[in-house]
């Protein structure tokens, strides 16, 4: 391997989990783990620094009930587990920078009380500006967030104290699946702005299991709905809700701004109605269809207009959660309920977020992408400029019952979506066996026409700062060159050449939904070649303005 | 045919059939990748197509009069007539595609 060019070899998460696991369950079968003296495993699944694994037998089948003690009485996590001999129990809402006391109790029997010393993990940031709600409203549901940026993702009790925590980038929505396990975008960039590789399920406890350039519509939500067997997605960049019919495609209707659409699509769209107010959405996120046949959304707002003359500033401007009701006999619409256009400016994002439907008039309003420059709301992406000290970011969430704000959290940075959900589920907390990774990465796109550079024999030059990351399924490039300079990463065996050009072009990104992965210098590059396609050992080289220089790195597909 | 050109040679050859213009700067990446494709082009399409590379720094008065907003870009004429452009580094494939629209 190469002195100059830095290389990890980078296993996957699910494979780094299986190990872990195999390793607790022999620990645990070697061992004598009564209740008395269980075998606990903090973090047993890497990724959750607010979870353990308790082990221990009882000679009977016996129920378990495990209480996580709150800092206050309605703040204890509780969940009984089903009667067996053998308990591998999940241990879930840890307390961070915090001696946890934990009881275990036997249905009719014995208790035992264990100390889980959990540290900072949040490394003496301080997490959330606040959070305002009762125990009696939120009970022993958490207000979970995803990442759009530099932050990962939390979830909060009524306290506004964090009770769950990833250590690994997972971005995009979160979502609990029939089974109870969680299912959220993975933490493998392919390519900025937001390609990621697919999905992660996995258990609360963070174990995982699986997974899969014009950009004029941005679908950021499909909503399918039973009753008229269509569905709904949410175009960002065309400001509008597109509804087809499941079946055959064809397109039903758009919520939108009709303004600047062709004269063959107006037929398609509604005509407000009614006497109550009424805005048109732009730049919408997380359409949602409600039972009564009404149409949800989180209203980002940008620009307010298709019109670029009538474009109005971000400092202007508001966001909300509006439930549009439409008729698509007589093609009206009419706006019956709204939350956030009242807060203006200090409630708006650009980007991301989402609505929750809960019941009639019960809601949840997730602005997650506020960021102010200064004293006002920010004009340009705030990933852009991380390292400005003039720039603040921060997302709330709010939830509402019959126009009474029962919950607002403040939480630093920006979150994609937010999700209300509890820890424990009536499922099986912890599904035991070997997560797997299911799919493929496919072929990684070649450039057709390769640099004919000449080959110098000399490693890439120390100044470029490259260094190669090899994952099971992928390798990745990262290195740092000029804007303008030509670029292309070569993979070759005998003959055989696969060329991969690399843009060093400054680039301005429409959205940000993985602002996480962002780079801060914009000199930096990354490059990911998927194996998947290839064949046999490939040198890897990279080819720099009207040179070929050796890595001195082998990739094996 | 592929050259590059500025003002003045570019008026007496652009309205000459299938023509490409290819709008570059020397300060751009994509830009000199593009080149490579363009010459592998040329090899394909031979006479059939005339390319001209213009520099967007030096010839304001193209960029303005084909109100090119940045590089590359590529804009296909025929007999002088603008029939497709396309904008960012694109493939051999697709320009010949949309090259032999033009023949």
């Amino acid at each position: 391997m190469s002195e100059k060019i830095g290389y990890e070899k980078i296993e996957h998460i699910i494979f780094q989990q299986n190990k872990a696991e195999k390793a607790m369950l022999e620990e645990f079968h070697n061992g004598d783990y009564s209740l008395d003296n269980p075998l606990v495993k903090y973090n047993a699944y890497l990724v959750n620094p607010l979870s353990a694994v308790v082990l221990f037998n009882t000679e009977k089948e016996t129920a378990i009930t495990i209480r996580v003690l709150g800092k206050t009485k309605e703040a204890t996590i509780s969940h009984t587990f089903p009667k067996t001999k053998e308990h591998i129990l999940p241990i879930l809402g840890l307390y961070s920078d915090y001696e946890n006391t934990i009881e275990i109790e036997a249905y009719r029997g014995q208790k035992t009380t264990i100390k889980i010393d959990v540290p900072d993990v949040y490394n003496g940031e301080k997490v959330i500006n606040y959070m305002k709600t009762s125990a009696e409203y939120l009970q022993d549901n958490l207000i979970f967030v995803s990442p759009a940026g530099e932050k990962l993702s939390s979830a909060f009790d009524f306290n506004g104290d964090a009770r769950w925590h990833m250590t690994i980038p997972c971005v995009f929505d979160l979502k609990r699946l029939k089974n109870g396990n969680l299912i959220i975008g993975s933490s493998r960039l392919i390519k900025m702005p937001y390609y990621m590789s697919g999905i992660y399920e996995m258990s609360l406890v963070g174990k995982s299991g699986s997974w899969t350039d014009a950009d004029w519509f941005h679908n950021n939500a499909v909503w399918y709905d039973e009753n008229t067997n269509s569905l709904t997605f949410s175009g960002r960049h065309i400001d509008s809700m597109c509804n087809i019919d499941f079946d055959t495609g064809k397109l039903n209707w758009i919520i939108g701004d009709p303004e600047m659409w062709p004269e063959e699509y107006q037929k398609y769209f509604f005509t407000p109605v009614g006497d109550g107010e009424f805005d048109w959405q732009y730049e919408q996120h997380a359409n949602v269809i409600l039972p009564d046949g009404d149409v949800m959304c989180f209203d980002n707002g940008h620009f307010r207009s298709k019109v670029p003359e009538k474009r109005i500033l971000n400092k202007d401007n508001f966001s909300r959660g509006v439930r549009y009701r439409i008729n698509t006999d007589d093609m009206t619409i009419k706006q019956i309920w709204q939350y956030g256009k009242e807060r203006g400016q200090e409630f708006y994002s650009q980007y991301i977020c989402n609505v929750e439907y809960y019941g009639e008039g019960h809601y949840m309003v997730h602005s997650g992408g506020i960021q102010y420059y200064g004293d006002d709301a920010s004009e340009e992406f705030a990933a852009m400029m991380q390292d400005d000290p003039m720039v603040r970011t921060r997302s709330i969430t709010v939830e509402v019952l019959d126009d009474e704000v029962m919950l607002e959290l403040e939480v630093k940075g920006n979150f994609y979506r937010a999700e209300k959900l509890k820890l424990y589920h009536d499922g099986d907390n912890l599904p035991l066996g070997d997560g797997v990774s299911t799919g493929h990465m496919g072929v990684t796109k070649e450039f057709d026409t390769i640099i004919p550079a000449e080959a110098c024999g000399e490693e890439l030059p120390y100044i470029y700062e490259a260094n190669i990351n090899e994952e099971p399924d992928r390798f990745t490039l990262k290195a740092t060159f000029e804007s303008g300079q030509l670029v292309m990463l070569m993979l070759e065996q005998g003959e055989e050449q696969h060329g991969y050009y690399i843009s060093t072009a400054k680039t301005q990104f429409a959205a940000l939904c993985c602002g996480t992965f962002i780079e801060k210098d914009a000199r930096n590059i990354t490059c990911s070649v998927n194996k998947y396609g290839l064949k046999g050992t490939y040198d890897v080289r990279v080819i720099v303005d009207d040179t070929k220089y050796e890595t001195g790195i082998q990739i094996t597909c | 045919m592929l050259k590059e050109v500025e003002s003045v040679e570019f008026k007496e050859l652009y309205s000459n059939g299938a023509v490409l213009v290819d709008f570059f700067s020397t300060t751009c990446g994509p830009c000199k990748m593009l080149s490579f494709v363009l010459n592998d082009v040329e090899k394909t399409l031979g006479d059939k197509l005339s390319i001209l590379k213009v520099d967007f720094d030096k010839n304001k008065d193209l960029t303005a009069e084909y109100d090119v907003k940045g590089y590359p870009t590529l804009i296909f004429l025929k007999d002088g007539e603008e029939k497709k452009r396309m904008q960012g580094l694109q493939q051999k494939p697709a320009i010949i595609k949309a090259a032999e629209e033009l023949l």
